[in-house]
């Protein structure tokens, strides 16, 4: 089912244009990334999207009506980059406030189920300047889970947090996802990768490519390997290599041919351990960041 | 239904905001110490005031005196004076950060992704016009306790001339309760709100004016100021004071059309 489109969409700031000309189409599903470099125009998107600004021109709809519209307040929610709760009045007092507002039924239960979800079920009476940025990201999250909407943007979700926090978060959206299809914009392509299966990317306002992050897999194979610098020479032995790179990152990125040679990556093993050569970490595919940015794109 | 369900929400949110939160709180107390001087130094002393109206007619203006001079209880005749003058500027620096502070902290999006725009604006200014009847009202009791403790016998006086007051006020603020609505929305700050207000009334102020002084039709746009029919109903002590109502309530009404237009246009 189509949940969000997006029409010859743009979006200017005076004489920067934020956003040129996207046309997209989201369907409710698994996860979808939303990925670019600094100033892509994710944010711009996701506000759009989000109701909270107008496009310059183009149109964006949300479940068949448009962004902002009232009628889809109970279906989309928005976690936005920049926000942040009333330092006056308590979390449990504002997540009562959004879920009465959102029409939702036994609004108590539904902040206590949101809070417990993230975690946060001891704050209800605490202030949200009482929290740490982790918990505040988390809290954030949880006004998106009110009254279970049909999508959930998450601009940045896990930006400048400590690991166990973003670990939570990312087990959070895969535990929802079954219920709601999140947009999840992020400059860490690792995290999305995890639990995204679709990626929309965005460079300089523009959208570069929408799709599968396992599409290109079809016909040429690719491992990632994390291994000792020696082992590019083993590695290059292996019958049905195709081409062979390696990144900063001290992984080698493999290029075979996956028709002829399905079995190559029991072969590459064997002659590792042939040659004694311990690997760190074995990934089926390309990294997200290795299609993105080594090759130009998906 | 749910736009005004979510209308009223939140504009009891905003009377839980000035009556239980720590800044509403504070807020109220400052109001309170300064009510409090106005409360002894003027109010208290007001029927010696009225009849010594000839020494300080020259202060107020003869007129005004001897309109205080025609109210049952003499205490309230000061109160709708005091109050006709002091809360309107109250209501502007109160009602200044309406929405101003929450756009900047991104509050404002968060409500809007719960709720309509027009409930969220619409929500404010209720709230905000809340606060003030509470306000209000809690000033006249105030008097009314004044008036009781020196004449026990002026309390059923008291209290008509308290609900008379409490009425006219109330018309009286919203319009200024409505500007400052449309003014937050452009500001980032209830002190920036404040500034915005100032420079606009002052180049209003001045560009009628100047327009006056060459076309003297332009002296009906006057009347686009809240409080322009202040002068007029400062000299009532009866309910006939209504018929003074259109202006104030078309004021209100373009103002809240125009923030709520605003409100639908603006980015968050």
């Amino acid at each position: 089912m189509e949940l969000i489109k997006c029409e010859k969409l743009s979006k200017r700031y005076s004489k920067l244009r934020a956003l040129d000309n996207v046309d997209l189409s989201i369907d409710s599903g698994k996860p979808i990334a939303l990925v670019g470099p600094n100033g892509a125009g994710k944010t711009t998107l996701m506000s759009l999207i989000g109701g909270f600004i107008r496009p310059s021109t183009g149109s964006v709809t949300v479940c068949g009506a448009p962004a902002g519209h009232s009628s889809i307040k109970s279906k989309l929610s928005v976690l936005p980059q920049d926000a942040q709760f009333d330092p006056n009045f308590s979390i449990g007092s504002q997540l009562t406030l959004y879920a009465n507002l959102r029409g939702v039924k036994n609004a108590d239960h539904e902040v206590t189920r949101a809070l417990e979800l993230v975690q946060l079920q001891d704050r209800f009476k605490s202030k949200s300047t009482e929290l740490s940025h982790g918990m505040g990201k988390r809290l954030l999250i949880a006004q998106t889970l009110l009254g279970n909407p049909e999508i959930i943007l998450l601009d940045e979700p896990t930006a400048g947090i400590d690991p166990p926090n973003a670990k939570l978060i990312r087990d959070l959206i895969a535990a929802e996802s079954s219920n709601t299809t999140f947009v999840v914009s992020s400059h860490n392509l690792d995290e999305l990768e995890k639990v995204c299966d679709t990626v929309i990317h965005l460079a300089d306002g523009k959208l570069v490519s929408q799709g599968s992050i396992a599409d290109e897999e079809s016909e040429q194979g690719f491992l990632t390997l994390q291994a000792d610098f020696d082992a590019g020479q083993t590695i290059e032995s292996v019958a049905g290599l195709i081409r062979l790179g390696q990144n900063q990152h001290n992984e080698f990125i493999i290029e075979f041919d996956a028709i002829n040679h399905p079995q190559f990556h029991i072969a590459m093993l064997q002659k590792l351990a042939d040659n004694n050569i311990r690997y760190k970490r074995l990934i089926n595919g390309r990294t997200l960041e290795e299609k993105m940015y080594s090759q130009g794109k998906l | 239904m749910q736009t005004l369900r979510n209308t009223f929400l939140i504009a009891a949110t905003e009377l839980t905001r000035a009556l239980i939160t720590r800044r509403g709180l504070v807020s109220l107390f400052a109001f309170g110490l300064i009510w409090l001087l106005i409360l002894t130094t003027i109010i208290r002393p007001a029927p010696m005031l009225v009849q010594n109206g000839a020494s300080i007619g020259s202060m107020l203006g003869s007129e005004t005196i001897l309109s205080i001079a025609r109210w049952q209880v003499a205490e309230f005749g000061v109160h709708w004076f005091i109050g006709l003058y002091v809360f309107p500027i109250c209501c502007i620096f109160y009602a200044a950060d309406q929405t101003a502070s929450d756009k900047v902290r991104g509050t404002l999006k968060l409500l809007t992704l719960h709720t309509s725009r027009s409930s969220l604006f619409l929500g404010r200014f209720l709230g905000m016009m809340a606060v003030q009847a509470v306000v209000i009202a809690l000033t006249l009791l105030s008097t009314l306790v004044v008036a009781a403790m020196r004449d026990p016998t002026l309390i059923t006086g008291s209290v008509s001339n308290a609900v008379f007051i409490w009425v006219n006020l109330m018309i009286v603020l919203a319009p200024y309760t409505a500007l400052m609505a449309v003014i937050s929305l452009f500001a980032k700050s209830g002190m920036q709100a404040m500034t915005y207000a100032s420079i606009l009334w002052i180049v209003l102020l001045f560009g009628i004016y100047w327009l006056s002084s060459r076309f003297p039709e332009a002296q009906l746009l006057k009347s686009i100021f809240p409080g322009s029919q202040v002068s007029t109903l400062v000299k009532h002590h009866d309910w006939s004071s209504l018929g003074t109502v259109l202006t104030p309530a078309i004021q209100t009404l373009v103002f809240l059309t125009l923030g709520l237009f605003i409100m639908h246009k603006v980015d968050l």
